[in-house]
């Protein structure tokens, strides 16, 4: 199977030596002067380390290279331990209300103790509860402490009304923001999710208060956010995330044919298409023929669009010189692509104007 | 945990591998490893905390541990009771019980 | 080649173009410059610096760029970047130095975790090495600065870099930045110091930058083992004043002061440890730069 290459050259180059970490021996200095800062900026740094010190490379390095990645794992290190702090402040000031309490993302990584969580740098505490217990669970949150992170009334609607969230709650001093959802993706968006199904089907992990989704559901929901509810912006961790999160579920016998399974039950198929071809197309992850075979493909040209749209609008800007001016327009189309999945053309059109005239008029009166 | 349970609660030091204690002068500093933050303790909570690195201990145990020269305890168990409440409180210490343990 | 030794023009040729590399120990750092008057302040006070050959790897790659916009003309302003970010608001112009060495200080605390970052002066004699944290107004630079120049080795005026595992200093000798009356003090305490320019508009009042000797700055690459924490304070009027610090305390005021105790973990706690554990710890009260100077070395043993 050919291999898709990112449009810049040296993340294209931290996404071979993920994929190939052996090749890393050899590497001149003044690659690996680029690999680092482009590995930076991608946030796969520790990923890469954690590639390198399994394929026993990572020793041998010279120096300041492993240094710097000496340097990045540390601040992973120390933003998992927060995250482990956020999740007893949320065990204790929950106890009273009735659960599920089921972790997404970074956290669902770290509580159920996945290499996976070594191997990156966890943003936020995301958290899905039944819709019907949002309220009850904002509001036992706000009580203990967690306050809102400071937005405009518009902004604050178009969080809880056209979104999915609620927005970001902080404990004051705490380095993480939680995250409360009730869905994956927002109720008004073209693709419909339905949430009870996923929480239905949220196993508890042991040992703690928490639930997580089904092997399945995540890798499925790990898909959602890097193609379907995305911008494709800055994406291509969450495309390394997948390759990790894959290889580590698929042990479990029958995991494939779950997947795809739940994939059609769920109207995802789509997004796993994508969320499965762009880990194997640039990592190589080992997904069976049976599986491709098994999943409806998006028209060609489609296909060759979003090839496009991912080779270039997943990285971010190169830290020296000028982004491609390809790059620049494939972010542009990203981003329509993403509005148009996410919102009714009326609403879009309602949304745009209102941020477009807030950004002519900084002082004018908030909310339409 | 209430210092009034605390005062007949058998208690040890938490096990994990981060967990520190360092003592100058009888002063100690502790790093909590579940909270991943630093404490600074007074000369009686290091000295509780010491106490139970060696071996499980109650208040009562311990104020029999705890005597100047002339054998005389140097501190009364209910104080105790409330250095070992809010060291439980900060999870560097937990009850001494085969429950626990599981 | 030493940076002191080449012709201002390749200086700033090198600044425009493939970049300024750097070598500060634990810290390699690269720097671009489209500001002129850049290069011969940075060529003054890193003139004991070895230019690095072309390529290689770095820690930090800087840049220093007019701000642009209408500002350019009417009153110029210059930007940091570090790797296509510019982290802070412009500086005036005509204070190049002082943004570039704050934006560098600033890079190395954000990239360097894989050492202890103390915020402490730190210097050496006899393989013994002095720690001086950082408190607001304690003096600590000028005292560096003046042990610097009476034949200690200067390890950094800024930052403690500590290795983890074994709790050894590292070197990285920069400029020791003085502010204000102490830039006069130190030029009569060491007439012959390298002393930068003088920028008399920053934040901090006016500042100006000591150069690390060229023995200190051959030696970067040699640790030390901590052995005294003197806890200085700047008491004008007196000679000097000391007294033992109690190590818990010194522990909490060093982990408190750094740069990343909280992010390390217990790896930070091991080596705050270790260093209090093998250090004697005392505050000096100063007004008298020789007579503290006399009495660290009577300290140090």
């Amino acid at each position: 199977m050919p291999r898709l290459r990112l449009a810049d050259p040296d993340a294209d180059a931290v996404i071979q030596l993920l994929a190939a970490p052996g090749d890393g021996r050899d590497l001149p200095l003044d690659r690996w002067d680029r690999v680092v800062r482009v590995g930076r900026a991608c946030r796969l740094l520790p990923a890469l380390r954690q590639r390198l010190d399994e394929a026993g490379v990572l020793s041998g390095l010279p120096a300041p290279v492993r240094g710097q990645l000496d340097s990045e794992a540390a601040i992973a290190r120390y933003r998992k331990q927060m995250a482990w702090r956020e999740l007893h402040e949320l065990t204790d000031a929950l106890a009273s209300v009735p659960g599920p309490r089921v972790l997404v993302k970074g956290a669902a990584y770290i509580v159920q103790g996945l290499r996976l969580a070594d191997a990156r740098v966890v943003s936020d505490v995301d958290l899905l509860v039944p819709r019907e217990r949002l309220a009850a669970v904002e509001a036992r949150l706000r009580e203990a402490g967690w306050q809102p992170e400071a937005v405009d009334p518009y902004d604050e609607r178009y969080y809880r009304e056209w979104s999915h969230e609620v927005p970001p709650l902080r404990y004051p001093g705490h380095l993480l923001e939680l995250d409360l959802h009730h869905a994956i993706v927002p109720p008004i968006s073209r693709v419909r999710v339905d949430p009870a199904r996923l929480l239905a089907a949220a196993r508890p992990v042991p040992g703690t208060a928490f639930h997580v989704l089904a092997p399945e559901d995540q890798v499925l929901h790990a898909c959602v956010h890097a193609f379907v509810d995305s911008d494709l912006a800055d994406r291509v961790r969450d495309i390394v995330d997948l390759d990790a999160l894959v290889c580590e579920l698929a042990a479990a016998p029958g995991f494939w044919d779950r997947l795809c399974a739940r994939a059609a039950e769920l109207g995802l198929a789509r997004g796993l298409w994508y969320g499965l071809r762009y880990p194997q197309r640039l990592l190589g992850t080992p997904v069976p023929e049976t599986v491709w075979r098994r999943l409806p493909s998006p028209g060609r040209t489609a296909v060759r669009t979003m090839d496009w749209l991912v080779a270039r609008a997943t990285t971010p800007p190169p830290p020296e010189g000028r982004q491609l001016a390809s790059a620049r327009a494939a972010r542009w189309l990203a981003r329509a692509r993403y509005f148009r999945i996410r919102m009714p053309l009326p609403i879009l059109l309602r949304h745009a104007a209102t941020k477009g005239i807030r950004r002519l008029l900084p002082h004018a009166a908030s909310a339409p | 945990m209430d210092p009034a349970r605390a005062l007949a609660t058998r208690f040890r030091l938490v096990q994990h591998p981060d967990l520190r204690i360092l003592t100058f002068d009888g002063e100690s500093l502790v790093f909590n490893p579940r909270l991943w933050h630093t404490h600074f303790l007074n000369a009686s909570a290091g000295l509780i905390l010491e106490c139970l690195g060696e071996a499980p201990a109650s208040a009562a145990e311990l104020a029999a541990l705890l005597v100047d020269e002339a054998g005389r305890p140097a501190l009364p168990p209910d104080q105790i009771a409330t250095a070992l409440a809010e060291l439980a409180g900060l999870r560097l210490i937990e009850p001494d019980d085969a429950a626990a343990a599981a | 080649m030493k940076l002191g030794e080449l012709p201002v023009g390749e200086v700033e040729r090198l600044l425009r173009r493939e970049g300024l590399g750097l070598a500060f120990g634990p810290a390699r750092v690269r720097l671009r410059s489209e500001v002129g008057a850049l290069a011969p302040a940075l060529q003054r006070v890193y003139a004991a610096y070895p230019v690095e050959a072309p390529g290689g790897f770095y820690d930090v790659s800087a840049r220093l760029a007019p701000a642009g916009g209408l500002r350019r003309f009417v009153r110029p302003q210059v930007s940091f970047w570090l790797d296509g970010e510019s982290p802070f608001e412009p500086f005036p112009a005509d204070t190049h130095l002082p943004l570039v060495e704050w934006g560098v200080n600033w890079a190395i605390a954000m990239r360097l975790n894989q050492h202890l970052l103390l915020h402490a002066g730190v210097v050496e004699r006899g393989g013994r090495a002095v720690l001086l944290p950082a408190l607001p107004a304690s003096g600590k630079s000028t005292l560096t600065a003046a042990l610097a120049s009476r034949g200690y080795r200067l390890l950094s005026d800024e930052f403690g870099v500590v290795r983890l595992g074994d709790a050894l200093l590292l070197p990285m000798p920069r400029p020791v930045a003085l502010k204000n009356e102490s830039i006069a003090i130190i030029r009569a305490f060491a007439p012959g110091a390298v002393i930068g320019p003088e920028f008399p508009k920053t934040r901090k009042g006016t500042v100006a930058h000591l150069a690390p000797d060229a023995a200190s700055v051959a030696a970067r690459h040699t640790p030390a083992a901590p052995a005294l924490i003197v806890f200085p304070k700047y008491t004008p009027g007196i000679g000097v004043e000391v007294e033992p610090a109690p190590k818990a305390r010194a522990f909490a005021q060093l982990s408190v002061n750094a740069f990343n105790y909280e992010l390390l973990g217990p790896a930070g706690f091991d080596a705050v440890g270790a260093i209090v554990s093998r250090c004697g710890c005392y505050q000096l009260r100063f007004g008298d730069l020789d007579a503290a100077i006399e009495q660290i070395g009577r300290l140090l043993g």
